[in-house]
């Protein structure tokens, strides 16, 4: 035990040091970046400090239960409460070290293993940091508040019973989580798996995100006919949460040997996971991180891509970008989705009224929704188009190019990624709706390009300002780019939009005309290239001051 | 103990070349003289300021001070025409980790012109002399260390570079591939080119340079021909020359840390 919280001690001093150290170290890099830094670490702190009303607010509800259950053992508000709250917390424990696992890779578990620490105590360190789960801080305040409402009351008998419920369901809960997070450890230890597995997961949260519109006119839940297989109920009523329902409803029905019964069931389930967690976190000791994946092709051809309008060297930075950007999930997800947004966004707002009363078809409207989101999706590599090829940054800087070179080849390689979003937003569109003037359609393709002839070049110059080493491979924090970076480039987002659609709305609305349209259009492109050559020489400016600064932040120091 | 052959000859020249991190000096006006078509080693105990003065010889640090020339062009002026003619094997290695070895040499040739044919048959050829022929088309981020190393030295030099720059090359790798690289080297040498090498395994430095250079808290103590400097020592290795120069004792060791026997 001392041994146990020796190592939890150790644990979070290294983790507050290193918090400590990283914003300090930033203080290295101009007000910029310590401030960025700053919020960054800011954010767990703003988190915490939410969490303490969080916590008072279920405390005090717990508290209102419990005197309502001794008042009335029959009352169910606080019991469906407390099934409805212990689910959720289920659900959390069963999806967060999802969550966790795929923004933060695998654990390192190799260097536990050199502590001089027993594994049981390792185990026993790893289960307990569920704690610091917020779902944990603000479920732990409401079971032992319940527990105190009803001593208050006088049902001091099932007080005592939900004060030790309260500690199973949360060593259920943390021993659950704790099985999980091993597993997921284990399957992400295989580098590419971990790719696979991330990228399945996300197509499943936006199919998911999808059912209900997909649903909607096919599959009614409260038809007559739908019945919820009986097995499904059998296999739920054994879940925690129903187990501590049924146990809450005899201990306050002064049903004390059931009660017990039913939270022996509860803690039979928590031992077991235990147990189970136990066996896994042993396998995840032993299994080594496996990071070689084989060929992406055995007999590649030697073949180069030279773009037109660009120098070998440009066209060699921009087919890196493309390559390197194409090979990873989150990248190859933000490309591939594009074609089903149209068909979503035509599903929820297009059925009705709304679509009435526009210039074009519901069609065209999503399909340029669709290049808006493509755009966005695409922000970890257009934002931090330096800080995303990490050590192959120091490869460009050594090569025989000049500054010009590298940033136009950036600029190619994400107009080649951004058109191709763009035209399978286009696709997509076509298939939910082809109404409208082939023109209006084709005119779709230049008002992209007015978009990213200013956009592009923008980002390329917060890349260049702010620069993040990011793994592309990971959903979360690691993957994205500097917040100051998101933050602008967000907000760029509208106002680089708005021009060409401007453009758009006046010829189509005002003037009503297509040969309008494409001639303000191709005006619109025109300014829109020269302003955005303006940027880019700005960006090419920047990028000969900063090389330094760029090629230390993308080896992330 | 400093040497000064003359100008024609050297291949990288500094004149008080000096790179300052806020009031910190890591490289203190040194004066290399490194002569063309030769093996030049540059030794300095760890932080002595040796990754740096690669760092501002490659472009990739700016000087605060002095002047450099390489292959008589000044990097800071013609950073391009001097890249052309250098190749880097850099502390870090320097490798996109998505794209496979195949990409990286297409990368590092197209990016200096080659044509694909060139290209192709360089690459093969190196490929296959740094035994990666099968390893190819992975991507990098599944190479081993040494295999990552191999790959970096085949990077910097398919381009054919008239100098090299190596940062540890021996550093992680295992006697097979330790040998490889310095027959390659060899033969780099003996057709003219002129390698720059940092390394901490001395025995290698005294089997391969013939000209050494010796840093010191970013100053340059000794510089000049491996005879030259084993002339005036009493037939000492190159190992007790070097601790001699920088003055690490054998008195610090003893009698400290007791409390370990």
């Amino acid at each position: 035990m001392v041994e146990m919280i020796r190592l939890i001690q150790a644990l979070l001093w290294l983790r507050w040091r290193s918090m400590i150290n990283w914003v300090r170290s930033g203080a290295r890099r101009g007000t910029a970046e310590r401030l960025a830094r700053l919020a960054e670490a800011a954010a767990p702190i703003l988190l915490a400090a939410l969490l303490v009303p969080s916590a008072l607010g279920a405390a005090v509800l717990g508290f209102w239960g419990g005197l309502q259950l001794a008042a009335d053992p029959q009352a169910s508000m606080p019991i469906t409460a407390a099934r409805v709250l212990l689910a959720a917390a289920t659900m959390a424990a069963l999806l967060l070290p999802l969550f966790n696992a795929m923004q933060g890779g695998a654990w390192q578990v190799e260097r536990l293993l050199l502590l001089p620490v027993s594994r049981a105590s390792l185990h026993a360190a790893h289960v307990a940091s569920g704690l610091s789960d917020p779902v944990i801080w603000g479920l732990t305040p409401a079971l032992l508040a319940l527990s105190a409402g009803l001593l208050a009351g006088g049902a001091a008998g099932a007080a005592l019973l939900t004060l030790a419920a309260a500690a199973v369901m949360l060593a259920t809960l943390l021993a659950l989580q704790a099985a999980v997070g091993s597993i997921l450890h284990i399957v992400f230890r295989d580098r590419r798996r971990a790719e696979w597995v991330s990228l399945v997961m996300m197509a499943l949260l936006v199919l998911i995100w999808l059912l209900p519109a997909l649903l909607q006119d096919g599959f009614d839940f409260g038809s007559s006919d739908f019945r919820v297989p009986q097995w499904v109920h059998s296999l739920l009523a054994t879940a925690p949460s129903e187990l501590y329902a049924r146990f809450l409803r005899q201990a306050v029905a002064q049903d004390y040997l059931d009660a017990l019964s039913s939270l022996a069931g509860v803690a039979a389930i928590a031992l077991g996971l235990f147990l189970l967690s136990w066996r896994l976190y042993l396998r995840l000791l032993e299994t080594p991180a496996k990071t070689r994946s084989g060929a992406v092709g055995q007999s590649l051809p030697w073949r180069i891509h030279q773009l037109p309008w660009l120098s070998p060297g440009g066209s060699a930075v921009a087919a890196s970008l493309v390559r390197t950007s194409l090979r990873s999930g989150r990248i190859r997800l933000a490309i591939l989705f594009t074609p089903l947004v149209p068909p979503l966004l035509g599903t929820l707002f297009f059925d009705s009224d709304f679509a009435r009363g526009w210039p074009v078809s519901p069609g065209i409207l999503t399909a340029v929704a669709a290049i808006a989101l493509s755009m966005l999706n695409l922000q970890p590599v257009l934002l931090n188009a330096f800080g995303s090829d990490r050590a192959g940054l120091t490869l460009q800087f050594l090569s025989p190019l000049e500054e010009r070179e590298i940033v136009r080849g950036k600029l190619a390689g994400g107009a080649a990624m951004a058109f191709g979003a763009a035209v399978l937003g286009i696709l997509g569109s076509l298939l939910f709706d082809r109404s409208g003037s082939i023109w209006i359609w084709l005119a779709l393709l230049p008002t992209a390009a007015c978009f990213y002839a200013i956009a592009g070049p923008l980002w390329m110059l917060l890349s260049i300002f702010f620069p993040k080493a990011a793994d592309l491979n990971s959903w979360g924090r690691e993957g994205n780019p500097h917040q100051m970076a998101g933050l602008l480039g967000t907000l760029l987002l509208a106002p680089a939009l708005a021009a060409p659609l401007g453009v758009a709305a006046l010829s189509l609305i005002l003037l009503r005309d297509e040969i309008w349209l494409w001639v303000l259009l191709l005006l619109s492109l025109i300014v829109s290239l020269a302003l955005g050559r303006l940027i880019e020489g700005a960006a090419v400016g920047l990028l000969a001051k900063r090389h330094e600064a760029l090629a230390s932040a993308a080896q992330g120091r | 103990m400093l040497y000064n052959p003359p100008f024609m000859e050297c291949a990288i020249e500094t004149d008080g070349l000096g790179r300052t991190f806020g009031d910190f000096a890591a490289v203190d006006g040194i004066d290399l003289r490194v002569p063309a078509g030769g093996f030049y080693g540059f030794l300095g105990p760890n932080g002595a300021g040796k990754s740096t003065t690669i760092k501002c010889l490659t472009g990739l640090l700016r000087p605060t001070s002095g002047r450099m020339r390489i292959l008589g062009l000044d990097p800071l002026q013609h950073p391009v025409a001097v890249k052309k003619q250098v190749g880097v094997l850099p502390e870090d290695l320097a490798l996109f980790d998505r794209l496979t070895g195949i990409e990286t040499l297409l990368f590092a040739g197209q990016v200096h012109g080659l044509s694909r044919s060139t290209i192709q048959s360089r690459g093969r050829e190196l490929l296959e002399l740094m035994d990666l022929e099968g390893a190819g088309g992975e991507i990098v981020a599944d190479y081993s260390h040494g295999m990552r190393k191999k790959l970096a030295l085949a990077t910097a030099l398919i381009a054919a570079p008239r100098v090299l720059f190596l940062d540890e090359p021996f550093e992680g790798i295992d006697a097979v591939a330790s040998r490889l690289i310095k027959d390659l080297l060899g033969t780099f040498v003996q057709g003219g080119g002129t390698v720059f090498l940092t390394s901490h395994i001395l025995e290698i430095v005294e089997n391969l340079c013939d000209t050494i250079g010796v840093i010191q808290q970013g100053r340059l103590i000794a510089q000049g021909p491996l005879g030259d400097l084993r002339s005036g020592s009493d037939g000492q290795s190159l190992e007790e020359i070097f601790l001699d120069l920088v003055g690490a004792s054998q008195e610090r060791s003893q009698g400290a840390l007791e409390w370990l026997k």
